[in-house]
C-alpha cells in the first residue's frame, strides 16, 4: 500500500506538460491525491474490520444456534454483513468538474470526497463498536469460544503479516543466530523483508525517471515553466468568465459610479483596506489627505483608478486583491470625500487640483505586472 | 531461546584471564541530568513561542523575549541541549559497555561535559541578546562555533580512546552510528560555519545568497540527520535489544540500511529549497534522493520494530518499551511524510507553512523526545541499582506525551493545509480571495490548540522529574561499576569472513570511510553550484547594500525576523500576484548571509521595499496592529528608542570588502557620511507624515534596509549606488 501511495504520489510531481489544458486535472491534483489516498486507506481499514467482525458474527451465531437462543441475534449477523456490504460498496469520488475551486479543486469534488471520507470514519467507528459490543456479550457468554475464534482469525492475520516479512517462526531464532554479542546483545541472520527491498529499488527507479524527464528528455516542467503555463491557463479562464460576465471595466472604459449601492460597497472597501493609511474620514495620515484639492498623481477618475489599481510608488497596487468592478466602486467612493474638511487634516500634497490632469510620468512607476 | 548460542566466534572467549574494570557511571549521570534541566528548558522556550504566536504581548514588549529570538533559543536548546546532551549521557552509557571497556580519559569526558554546558550557556545568552548568524539551527555566533568544534574533537578522541582500547573484537552496529555521527556532524558544521568576524560576537557568512543557501540547508538538513537521527538510532539499536532481551533483528540490514542511510542522506538538503532560485538540477537531486531515502529510514524502523517479535508482552508492561514504540513509529512516520513532502507538488502546498512545524514536531516530541526518555527511564534505575520508582507514572507520562504529540501536530497540519490553500486562491476575476490577514487569523484556534498539545507534553516531562527524582531517592549510585573481560588478544582471522565482519575490526578505516561516503553528496551539490557561471546569472541592476542598510539588515537579522518572514518569492501565480515578480538567482549575491527564511508566519518580503511608505513602517514597528488590525507580529517599540551603532560601520564595510563585495577602495573610511546623508533623508521624510525621529536611531536603518529589499530588479533604471545612496527614499 505504502509503496503504492508513493507511486501514486511521486506521479503526481510530474504535472501534465506543456501545452495542452490538462494542467488542473483533479488526477493531478495534490489535494485530490491525498484524499483518494486518505480514502483508500480507510477503505482497507473497513474491509479489514468487516472480516472480523464476520468471523465474530459467524462464530457467534453458530455458537447460538447450538444454544437456540432466538432470532435477535440473526438480526444482528444480518445487520452485520449489510455494514460489510456498504463497507465494500464505496463510491468513488467523481473527478473534474471547474468552476469553484478549493486549492484548485472545484467544490462539489472537494466536499463528495469530504463527505466519502466522513461516511468512511463513521462506518469504521460503528463497526468497531459493534464488534466490540459483540465481544463482550461473547465474554460473559463462553469466553473460550470467543477465543478460539479470534485466535483462528489472528492466525490468518498473522500469517499474512509473517508471509510479507518473510519471518521465520521465533522459536527458530537459535537457527539463525550469528554469535555475536555485545554486552549481551545477539544478532540474528533474517532476511530483508523483501517488499523493503523491492521498494527500495523501486524508489531507486522513480528517482532516475524523474532526473530523466526533468533534466534528460525534459518532458516534465522545470519551476518556471510550470510557473508559466499556470499563469496562461489562468488568464484564459479570466478572459472566458469575463466575457461571460461581461464585464469590461478598466482604467480607459471607467465612469464615476454614482448609486448608493456602489457607494456603500466602495465605503466598505475603503474603510477595510485604505483607512489605515488614509483615515477613515480621508484626512490622511502615512498616505496623503484625500479630501483636498490637492493630487500626487491626478484626481481623474481615469487616473484614480490606474492609481488604485497598479499602485505608484509607496501606494500599494490592489489589482491582485479587488475586481476591477471593486476599484471603480472604491474610486467613486473616494471622489465622493473631496471638500469634506475632515479635522486634523494633513497637510497639501501634490499639484492643485486641475480638470482632468494627465497622468504623470510618476503614475507609469510599475511594470513587472501580468496584466490579464 | 537466546541463550544457547550454536556458533561463537573466536576472540573472548577462548583466553581463561579476565580483567577487572568499572564502567564510568558518573559522567552519564551528569549528562542526563542536563538532559532532564535542558529538556524541560526547551520545552518551555517552546511553550512561550507557541503562545506569542496567537498572543503577542505575552513576550512583555521586551526584546530578548520576543518570539524572533526565543525561537532560535528553542531549537538551538532541544536540539544542542536537549537531544545533544541525551545523545552523549547513552553514547557513553552503551559505548563503555559495547567495548567492554572504560571511557578513554575521565579528564576529557569532563571537558567534553563542563565545555558543552558551557557552550549552550552561552548560546542562552547570546541568542536572547540577538547575537546570531541568521542561519536556522546555525545561529551560534563564531566563538561559540569555534567553541564547538574543539569540545567535538575532545568528544571524538575520547569516543576513538575508547573504541581503541576495547576488548571486544567488533564493532556493533551502534557504533557504526555513533562513528558517522562524529564525522559527519563536525563536516557539517565546519563547512556550514565559514564566517568572517566583524567584531567578537558579529560575523558574515562567507558564502552569499543561492551559495549559502545551498550550504545552509546542506547542513541544516543533515543536522537532523546526524544530529537527530543516527545517534539516536545508535541508541535505539543499543537500549531497545536490551530493553527487550531480544536479538536485534537482522544483522544484513542493519549494515544496508547504515550504509545506504548515511550515502544518501547527505543528498537531500536541497529539497528545502524547491521551487527557489536554486538551480533546478540541485533541487531535482534533492528530490530524487529523498525519494530514495524511505527505505533507508524504514530500514532502522523495521530492525527496531521487528526486534520486539516476541517480546510484544513486555511492551504492554514496560514503560520504556513504550516510551520506544512510539518513538520508532514516529519516526518511520516521520520519514515516510519528509520524502511526500519533497515532492514538488506537495511542497508547493506544505513549504512556508506550519505543515512543515507539524512534520518536524512528530520528529522532535516523538522520536527525539520519547527516546530520550526511554533511555533515561533505563538507564537511572540501573545506575543507581534500583527499580524505577512508579511504573504507573512513567505510563501516565507516555499517555500525556502520546495525546500531547497528537493534540499538537494535528492541528497543525490542518492549519498549514488550510492556511496554504487559502494563500493559493484566486477569485474567478483573478483576484487573490484572501488577504494574508485573513489567512492568519483563519487558523489561531489551530495555534492555540497546538500550544495546549505542547504544554500536555511538558505536564508529562514534569511526572518523568517527579519519577526519577523518587527513584534516585530510593536507590545509591553507583558511581563505577565493576564489570570483566578478558583482554583482546591478536588471533589469526577466520577465513571466508563476512566482508563487513572486517571492516567493524577497524574503526579508523571505519572513520575514512564513512567520510568518504557522507562527503560524496555535498561535493557533488556544492562544487557546482559554487565554480559554474551560469547557475547564478548575475544581475547588472543588484547593487550592493548602502551603509545605513547594511546596518538595517543587521537589526533584521538580530531580531530574528527570518524565522517569520521569507524573502522569497516562488514561482506561483499567488505569490508572483500576492508579492511582486518572483525571485532570481542574481538578486542575492551580496546577502551574507541569504536570508530566505523558512516559514511564513507573516508575508514574504522579497519584494517589501517601496510597497509603504517609511511612516508605514515606523508606525508598524511600534504598534503592528495599527498598520495591520488584527496582526500577530509583536511591537518593535525598542528601536524607536537605540540608538544606532554606527561604530561599526567601517568594519563591516571592510568585512563585507574581504567576502568579494564591490565597495570602492577605502569606502569603509567615509561610509559613515553616506550612512548618515541616507538617515537623515528618511527622518525627513517622516517629517513630512508628522513622525519626529532622530536619524541616528535604529528604526531609520531597519526602514532603509526593508524599503531596499527588492527593489534592484523592481524599478531597474533607478540607481541605488552606493555613493547616491540618499536616492533611494523620495
Amino acid at each position: 500500500m505504502v509503496c503504492l501511495l508513493t507511486l501514486t504520489l511521486t506521479a503526481s510531481s510530474f504535472p501534465a506538460f506543456a501545452q495542452d489544458k490538462k494542467v488542473d486535472d483533479a488526477l493531478e491534483n495534490p489535494v485530490a491525491i491525498s484524499l483518494v489516498g486518505i480514502m483508500i486507506f480507510l477503505l482497507l481499514v473497513i474491509i479489514q474490520l468487516a472480516n472480523i467482525l464476520l468471523t465474530v458474527a459467524k462464530n457467534k451465531l453458530e455458537k447460538e444456534k447450538q444454544n437456540r437462543r432466538g432470532p435477535a441475534t440473526i438480526v444482528t449477523f444480518i445487520l452485520m454483513i449489510l455494514y460489510s456490504v456498504t463497507a465494500n460498496a464505496q463510491p468513488e469520488p467523481p473527478v473534474g468538474d471547474t468552476e469553484f475551486s478549493f486549492g484548485n479543486l472545484s467544490a462539489t469534488a472537494f466536499y463528495l470526497m469530504i463527505s466519502v471520507i466522513l461516511i468512511e470514519i463513521v462506518i469504521a467507528i460503528a463497526m468497531l463498536l459493534n464488534i466490540r459490543k459483540m465481544v463482550d456479550t461473547e465474554k460473559q457468554a463462553k469466553p473460550a469460544l470467543l477465543k478460539e475464534a479470534i485466535a483462528t482469525k489472528k492466525k490468518s492475520l498473522v500469517s499474512w503479516w509473517d508471509r510479507i516479512n518473510r519471518f521465520r517462526p521465533i522459536d527458530q531464532d537459535t537457527n539463525i543466530d550469528l554469535g555475536h554479542e555485545y554486552d549481551g546483545i545477539r544478532e540474528l541472520d533474517n532476511r530483508l523483508p523483501p517488499w523493503w527491498l523491492y521498494g527500495f529499488y523501486l524508489t531507486i527507479f522513480i528517482g532516475v525517471i524523474y532526473f530523466w524527464r526533468f533534466h534528460v528528455s525534459h518532458s516534465a516542467p522545470l519551476s518556471v515553466e510550470e510557473y508559466e503555463i499556470s499563469v496562461s491557463h489562468a488568464n484564459e479562464e479570466i478572459k472566458l468568465y469575463l466575457s461571460k460576465k461581461g464585464e469590461d471595466i478598466n482604467e480607459n472604459t471607467v465612469v464615476l459610479l454614482s448609486s448608493s449601492e456602489d457607494l456603500a460597497a466602495g465605503k466598505a472597501i475603503y474603510l477595510k483596506s485604505c483607512a489605515i493609511c488614509h483615515k477613515e474620514n480621508g484626512a490622511g495620515e502615512v498616505g496623503p489627505n484625500l479630501t483636498d484639492d490637492y493630487w500626487l498623481h491626478g484626481n481623474d477618475i481615469k487616473d484614480m483608478f490606474r492609481t488604485i489599481r497598479y499602485g505608484v510608488n509607496a501606494m500599494p497596487q490592489w489589482q491582485n486583491s479587488y475586481s476591477n468592478k471593486q476599484i471603480a466602486q472604491v474610486t467613486s467612493f473616494v471622489k465622493s470625500l473631496h471638500g469634506t474638511n475632515p479635522p486634523n487634516a494633513k497637510s497639501p500634497q501634490g499639484k492643485p487640483e486641475a480638470e482632468a490632469m494627465p497622468a504623470t510620468a510618476d503614475s507609469a512607476v510599475v511594470q513587472n505586472i501580468p496584466t490579464p | 531461546m537466546t541463550k544457547q548460542p550454536p556458533k561463537t566466534e573466536s576472540g573472548n572467549l577462548s583466553v581463561a584471564q579476565t580483567e577487572k574494570f568499572y564502567y564510568d557511571n558518573a559522567i552519564v549521570r551528569a549528562f542526563g541530568f542536563a538532559t532532564i534541566a535542558f529538556g524541560i528548558v526547551g520545552m518551555l522556550a517552546g511553550l512561550w513561542a507557541a503562545i506569542q504566536i496567537y498572543y503577542p504581548q505575552s513576550s512583555l514588549g521586551l526584546a530578548p523575549t520576543t518570539f524572533g529570538r526565543m525561537r532560535p533559543l528553542h531549537t538551538n536548546a532541544i536540539i544542542f541541549a536537549f537531544v545533544g546532551n541525551a545523545s552523549f549521557a547513552g553514547i557513553y552509557y552503551s559505548l563503555q559497555r559495547l567495548c567492554k571497556s572504560r571511557l578513554f580519559s575521565d579528564r576529557l569526558s569532563w571537558i567534553h561535559f563542563w565545555g558543552w554546558q558551557l557552550i549552550i550557556a552561552a548560546a542562552a545568552i547570546t541568542l536572547l541578546m540577538g547575537k546570531t548568524t541568521g542561519k536556522e539551527y546555525a545561529e551560534l555566533e563564531w566563538p561559540i562555533d569555534i567553541a564547538i568544534t574543539v569540545v567535538w574533537v575532545i568528544f571524538g578522541i575520547n569516543m576513538f580512546g575508547t573504541i581503541f582500547k576495547r576488548r571486544e573484537k567488533h564493532l556493533y552496529v551502534a557504533i557504526w552510528f555513533y562513528i558517522a555521527t562524529w564525522v559527519t556532524v563536525a563536516m557539517l558544521h565546519i563547512v556550514n560555519s565559514f564566517e568572517i568576524p566583524v567584531s567578537f560576537l558579529k560575523s558574515y557568512s562567507w558564502y552569499a545568497g543561492v551559495q549559502d543557501a545551498l550550504v545552509q540547508w546542506w547542513y541544516g538538513h543533515n543536522a537532523v540527520a546526524f544530529f537527530l537521527t543516527t545517534p539516536v538510532l545508535g541508541l535505539m539499536y543499543y537500549f531497545l535489544p536490551k530493553a527487550a532481551n531480544r536479538p536485534v533483528y537482522s544483522y544484513r540490514l542493519s549494515i544496508i540500511h547504515f550504509w545506504a542511510l548515511i550515502f544518501i542522506y547527505i543528498w537531500a538538503g536541497p529539497h528545502h529549497l524547491l521551487y527557489t532560485a536554486l538551480p533546478d538540477w540541485a533541487q531535482s537531486l534533492g528530490v530524487v534522493f529523498s525519494i530514495m531515502l524511505i527505505a533507508p529510514s524504514w530500514g532502522g524502523m523495521l530492525n527496531g520494530l521487528f526486534t520486539l517479535r516476541g517480546a510484544w508482552d513486555k511492551v504492554r508492561e514496560d514503560p520504556v518499551l513504550k516510551f520506544m514504540v512510539v518513538a520508532i513509529t514516529c519516526y518511520g512516520m516521520a520519514t515516510f511524510e519528509g520524502p511526500m513532502l519533497s515532492l514538488k507538488s506537495v511542497n508547493a502546498i506544505s513549504h512556508f507553512s506550519d505543515w512543515t512545524i507539524a512534520h518536524v514536531h512528530i520528529g522532535g516530541l516523538g522520536w527525539n523526545g520519547f527516546m530520550a526518555f526511554a533511555i533515561l527511564y533505563y538507564m537511572i534505575p540501573k545506575m543507581w541499582g534500583t527499580s524505577l520508582y512508579s511504573k504507573k507514572l512513567a505510563t501516565n507520562h507516555f499517555w500525556l506525551g502520546t495525546i500531547g504529540i497528537v493534540i499538537y501536530a494535528v492541528p497543525l497540519y490542518w492549519a498549514g493545509f488550510e492556511q496554504s490553500l487559502m494563500w493559493k486562491a484566486f477569485t474567478p476575476e483573478g483576484q487573490l480571495k484572501y488577504q494574508f490577514l485573513e489567512t492568519v487569523n483563519s487558523i489561531r484556534p489551530f495555534y492555540i490548540l497546538r500550544s495546549v498539545g505542547g504544554a500536555m507534553y511538558l505536564i508529562g516531562a514534569f511526572f518523568m522529574v517527579y519519577n526519577l527524582y523518587k527513584t534516585i531517592r530510593s536507590g545509591v549510585f553507583i558511581a563505577n561499576e565493576a564489570a570483566e573481560a578478558a583482554p583482546l588478544i591478536k588471533l589469526p582471522n577466520t577465513k571466508n569472513e563476512y566482508w563487513h565482519r572486517i571492516l567493524e575490526r577497524k574503526p579508523a578505516t571505519m572513520l575514512v570511510l564513512s567520510l568518504i561516503v557522507v562527503a560524496l553528496g555535498g561535493l557533488i551539490e556544492l562544487i557546482p553550484t559554487f565554480l559554474i557561471k551560469s547557475n547564478i546569472p548575475t544581475i547588472a541592476s543588484v547593487k550592493p547594500y548602502t551603509p545605513l542598510e547594511l546596518q538595517g539588515r543587521d537589526i533584521y537579522l538580530r531580531e530574528g525576523c527570518y524565522t517569520c518572514h521569507s524573502q522569497m518569492i516562488r514561482p506561483f501565480r499567488d505569490e508572483v500576484a500576492r508579492y511582486g515578480e518572483y525571485s532570481k538567482a542574481g538578486e542575492f549575491v551580496y546577502d551574507h548571509p541569504f536570508q530566505w527564511g523558512s516559514k511564513r508566519t507573516g508575508p514574504d518580503l522579497a519584494r517589501e521595499g517601496g510597497k509603504y511608505p517609511d511612516s508605514w513602517h515606523y508606525n508598524h514597528m511600534y504598534d503592528p496592529s495599527s498598520m495591520s488590525p488584527g496582526s500577530i507580529m509583536p511591537a518593535y517599540s525598542w528601536l524607536l528608542e537605540n540608538n544606532l551603532d554606527t561604530g561599526s560601520t567601517a568594519a563591516k564595510i571592510r568585512a563585507m570588502q574581504k567576502l568579494g563585495v564591490p565597495y570602492p577602495e577605502g569606502y569603509a573610511n567615509i561610509s559613515n557620511k553616506d550612512l548618515m546623508r541616507q538617515a537623515d533623508s528618511i527622518a525627513a521624510n517622516l517629517k513630512k507624515d508628522k513622525i519626529n525621529t532622530a536619524s541616528g536611531k535604529e528604526i531609520v536603518a531597519l526602514i532603509a534596509y526593508l524599503q531596499r529589499i527588492g527593489r534592484d530588479i523592481k524599478s531597474a533604471p533607478e540607481q541605488v549606488a552606493v555613493s547616491q545612496s540618499n536616492e533611494n527614499n523620495k
